[in-house]
């Protein structure tokens, strides 16, 4: 084990290479509020964590193990091999990202003109072929510069459990008590994390996690190359783990194993903050790789679990913006990583392996029923069937069941098929994936469930007009199929009934021998199964599989990829992909309240000057997504949001009562469906809370941060009078005495600025952000065993906090000696 | 690469060696190892240059280890299946060539790829059993082409059954043309890499 690690550690030491596995220092920390997070996802991440489940190289090792001819001594057993597993993984990645970030492995980016040839699709003979070149260079140590990049390294860290370390993934503001923990475990980081190369027992190597911190880079530097950075590692790794020797060597014991796993699906390389490893772009895949998170957040309901899938943009679109990084929770401080880990990666494999049963049965069944029952001989069947439902009563209920699936599938005019269909044909990742199981075209076997459902519609509306149906008879509920009762909106319909037929499927109503049955092997050799009874159960199937593909399509991208790509779901940023599809806007609230001071000021001219209060209310509206427009771009789809966009709202009030002393207000609102105040009384100074009362119960003003309000896009005008006693009296007291416009126009200018500081000061929607360094932390504990509140402030700006003003009961606590 | 195998099969002799084939584990992965009778040491000089036996290790197989490799998933439900030895073996010099020269990794009931079942369970090894039960044989391996650069498993060639009683290995091979079970199975080709290395 240590020689293949000696040599590039040797190599590395020799050439002064800044390779660093340690705990001794701590990045700061930083805490963001949702806008501020949104934001950052367009810039690269600088910290990552690498999700490792190696349970496949334990299978490989375990079977090997038994299979090795006894007079062999491997020296081996399954928990050796699967730390040589993960030793072999924190070698490649800190080698890989030292030799990188020293310069003598190139960045690539994505925007490679290679890598665009090779459209997603891997291996890519092309770019191996490049790689080849790459790592021969590479051997040759001395032709190559020694010129560290803007003098980045890397740091390596094996986390044990999760700590308040990982606390900016669950909040945006950190407190006291949040200060207090995180001093402890700065204390105390040995329970917590270890050193990546730690070879003892104790650490598990089933399941584990490594942080990644890049340290000591020009932040203009790396804002332009980070995401190369990332790009470039995680190709580099794929090819080296593939051609193990360049950076293994070729003493490892393992190594001639290893090499053929499927590796880059037993991991994926997520950031450990707001920032991301691959720039958040609105496509099919990174839609899809939400659900990721949603795994995440156990028990979350996902389009995944729906026998008919809406589609991945249809999910991002339903679901509202979360509000707290807490929304979307999904390291639990204190844990063993290992406990989260397997939860988390046991509902990976569950998904995943639903999805692929769904996948191969659909395939095998395509396959089997195109080849054994031509759309004609369906046809034949079914016209046959037709002439004997009023003989048959369980086959009139199943042709029932049929036609009420078919036509909700593929009737002219409100068929949900077809087009989805559309998409699944055109989706490139699902081809490749199709393509590496079946050696026919995924169009064709299609076409063939489409020429299906289209035949059966025409056949199902004459025996409509022939008036076969019973009136008022509809099918019972549980008779029809999962994927109808979910479109339906009829319950009941979760993903545990995987074939998903109802009760009448396969029933055999006319005492005939199955139309189509199937081998399948046993322990004991092989049996028949039914595949469909008659043709109107292989009717029904085709249509369900036909259904399953549009939802495999849906999420293979992200669970089965095809692609030897290590996955980088956005865990730590539930707004990454809102912000990319345009579905939240980091700016709105910030711009909305810009806005409205600009009316607040124009008011407070216009009443400074004037003894009439007039004033002008305006607002922005936020922009909506309405859907996506898809473009099939290299491998992937391009999601276009169709923005209905939001403009500026605005009311024009004038306060009648000081002018004519009627107690009425005119407001005019031409674009805006209620009349908004906004400001108005409020920017009225000494008559604010009056009329603040008043205006409670007539108008509603939205609120700065409400950003989820999906405003109609009707319009309006209004014309509102409305009685204000308050206005009455102050028109009185006005026409009374001589107005001071200096005064008024002072007072309204230091409203408009505190209602534009209120605005600005949205914990949620105006970017934010706290930095924390755990080290002036664990310093101010050190000196009080405890945060004072005082500190709380100082220390959340990543400042120390030399002094501090104690509360009476912060006084009791006793003082730590130094 | 095709017309090049398809060259060396056309010019093998027709020549009757006896041999066994059997696959193992070995400390760097899946080797085969061929086992000549004394009287057919010319058999495995031919392949290996030593008299009695030739041990011939399988290159890696790429992205072949792992539960989410759906197409391998689905080779090894289907043997025993779809995938059994049929009609006539190829001639042993053939097979022996094929050996050779081909770019191949094996699966059978010890195999490192089965990620199906349990490792040399009572299914697998019924399934291999099954396999060359319509040609009289036992001990089913299944012979998958590889790409000989990139490792990406991409046809099944054949499957090899052992005489019963004699333990004498023969190769079945599964005609695009004559069996419609290779054709699903079949993968399309990757594109044509440049030479390399």
């Amino acid at each position: 084990m240590q020689s293949f690690r000696k040599s590039i550690f040797l190599i590395l030491m020799i050439t002064g290479i800044p390779l660093r596995s340690s705990a001794e220092s701590r990045k700061p920390l930083i805490f963001e509020n949702r806008a501020a997070c949104a934001l950052d996802s367009k810039l690269p991440a600088d910290s990552a964590l690498l999700i490792v489940d190696s349970y496949n190289a334990g299978k490989l090792v375990d079977s090997w193990l038994k299979g090795l001819e006894p007079n062999i001594s491997a020296n081996m057993n399954t928990e050796k091999g699967l730390r040589y597993f993960r030793l072999a993984v924190t070698e490649m990645f800190m080698t890989l990202a030292s030799e990188i970030l020293n310069g003598r492995l190139p960045l690539i980016s994505s925007d490679d003109e290679i890598i665009k040839r090779c459209q997603g699709q891997t291996p890519c003979p092309e770019m191996e072929m490049k790689l080849d070149q790459v790592f021969q260079a590479w051997t040759q140590i001395s032709a190559v510069p020694n010129v560290p990049l803007q003098g980045a390294s890397v740091s390596c860290l094996y986390l044990r459990k999760f700590s308040e370390f990982q606390a900016p993934w669950n909040r945006d503001r950190p407190d006291q008590s949040v200060l207090q923990k995180l001093a402890q475990d700065t204390l105390n980081s040995k329970d917590l994390v270890s050193e990546c190369f730690d070879e003892s027992e104790s650490l598990s190597s089933r399941r584990f996690a490594l942080q990644f911190d890049l340290n000591g880079q020009d932040p203009r530097w790396w804002s332009q190359h980070g995401f190369d950075f990332w790009f470039s590692l995680k190709l580099y790794f794929s090819y080296s783990w593939r051609n193990p020797t360049y950076i293994l060597g070729e003493t490892h014991p393992l190594l001639g194993l290893f090499r053929s796993l499927a590796v880059e699906q037993m991991m994926s390389l997520v950031s450990n903050t707001c920032k991301s490893i691959e720039k958040p772009v609105c496509t099919e895949s990174q839609t899809a790789l939400e659900v990721y998170r949603l795994i995440a957040r156990a028990g979350a309901p996902a389009d995944l679990d729906h026998p008919f899938s809406r589609g991945a943009d249809q999910a991002l679109l339903a679901q509202a913006v979360p509000v707290y990084h807490e929304d979307v929770a999904v390291l639990p401080e204190g844990q063993e990583a290992g406990v989260w880990l397997k939860s988390y990666q046991d509902q990976i494999l569950k998904n995943r392996g639903f999805l692929k049963q769904k996948l191969l049965s659909a395939v095998s069944l395509f396959e089997l029923m195109k080849s054994a029952l031509p759309v004609e001989d369906l046809q034949k069947g079914l016209l046959t069937l037709r002439s004997q439902i009023q003989d048959h009563p369980l086959l009139y209920k199943k042709m029932q069941v049929l036609c009420s699936e078919d036509s909700l599938a593929f009737h002219p005019l409100f068929g949900v098929m077809e087009k989805k269909l559309e998409g699944v044909v055109s989706d490139k990742s699902f081809e490749m994936l199709f393509d590496s199981i079946s050696n026919q075209q995924l169009r064709d076997l299609v076409s063939y469930g489409v020429n299906v459902g289209k035949m059966i519609e025409p056949l199902c509306e004459q025996i409509k007009v022939e008036q076969l149906w019973a009136k008022g008879k509809e099918p019972e509920a549980a008779d029809l199929s999962a994927w109808y009762r979910d479109l339906m909106g009829n319950g009941d319909s979760g993903s545990n009934d995987f074939f998903g037929l109802g009760n009448l499927f396969n029933q055999d109503a006319m005492g005939l021998p199955a139309v189509l049955s199937q081998e399948r092997s046993t322990d004991s050799g092989t049996e028949k199964s039914t595949v469909c009874s008659d043709v109107s159960d292989c009717g029904r199937l085709i249509l369900k599989t036909l259904v399953d593909l549009n939802s495999i399509s849906t999420w293979t991208s992200a669970l089965t990829p095809m692609k030897e790509w290590i996955q980088s779901p956005s865990l730590a940023n539930p707004w990454a992909t809102e912000q990319a599809c345009k579905l939240y806007d980091p700016w709105y609230a910030t711009h909305r309240a810009f806005v409205a001071m600009v009316g607040d000021l124009f008011t407070t001219t216009v009443t400074g000057i004037a003894p009439i209060p007039a004033y002008l209310a305006i607002d922005l509206k936020p922009s909506t997504v309405t859907g996506f427009q898809p473009e099939p771009l290299a491998g992937d789809v391009l999601l276009h949001p169709n923005l209905q966009r939001g403009g500026v709202s605005y009311s024009l009030g004038i306060d009648l009562g000081p002018w004519t002393g009627i107690p009425c207000a005119a407001i005019v609102s031409p674009n805006a469906i209620g009349a908004n105040t906004n400001g108005f009384y409020t920017l009225g100074g000494v008559r604010a809370e009056a009329c603040m009362a008043q205006n409670s119960h007539r108008l509603t003003v939205t609120g700065a941060s409400d950003s989820n309000a999906n405003p109609n896009a009707q319009r309006s005008s209004c014309l509102m009078c409305y009685l204000n006693p308050y206005s009455t009296a102050r028109s009185l007291s006005m026409l009374g005495t001589t107005p001071v416009p200096l005064l008024r126009l002072a007072a309204g200018v230091v409203f408009s600025g505190v209602s534009l500081i209120k605005k600005l000061s949205d914990p949620v929607d105006v970017p934010r952000r706290f930095t924390v360094d755990p080290a002036k932390v664990a310093a101010t504990f050190q000196k009080y065993s405890f945060i004072p509140k005082h500190c709380v402030r100082r220390l959340i700006h990543g400042h120390s906090c030399r002094w501090a003003w104690l509360t009476a009961d912060e006084r009791k606590h006793e003082p730590v000696e130094e | 690469m095709r017309t090049l195998f398809v060259a060396l099969l056309a010019c093998a002799s027709s020549q009757v060696f006896a041999f066994d084939v059997n696959p193992f584990l070995s400390a760097l992965g899946q080797e085969l190892r061929i086992t000549c009778k004394a009287t057919d040491s010319e058999a495995c000089l031919a392949l290996c240059g030593e008299s009695s036996e030739c041990r011939i290790e399988e290159p890696s197989c790429r992205s072949c280890a792992g539960t989410q490799n759906l197409w391998m998933k689905r080779v090894l439900d289907q043997v025993g299946l779809s995938l059994r030895a049929r009609g006539a073996p190829i001639s042993d010099a053939q097979f022996l060539e094929l050996l050779k020269v081909g770019s191949w990794i094996s699966l059978h009931e010890k195999s490192l790829y089965n990620y199906s079942s349990v490792f040399n369970g009572a299914l697998i090894k019924e399934q291999f059993d099954r396999a060359c039960a319509e040609v009289g044989g036992v001990d089913g391996i299944l012979l998958i082409k590889t790409h000989p650069v990139t490792h990406v498993p991409e046809e099944i060639m054949g499957m090899i059954c052992s005489e019963a009683l004699t333990h004498d290995a023969h190769l079945y091979l599964f005609p695009e043309s004559e069996n419609r079970l290779s054709a699903i199975y079949k993968r399309r080709p990757l594109p044509a890499s440049s030479d390399r290395r």
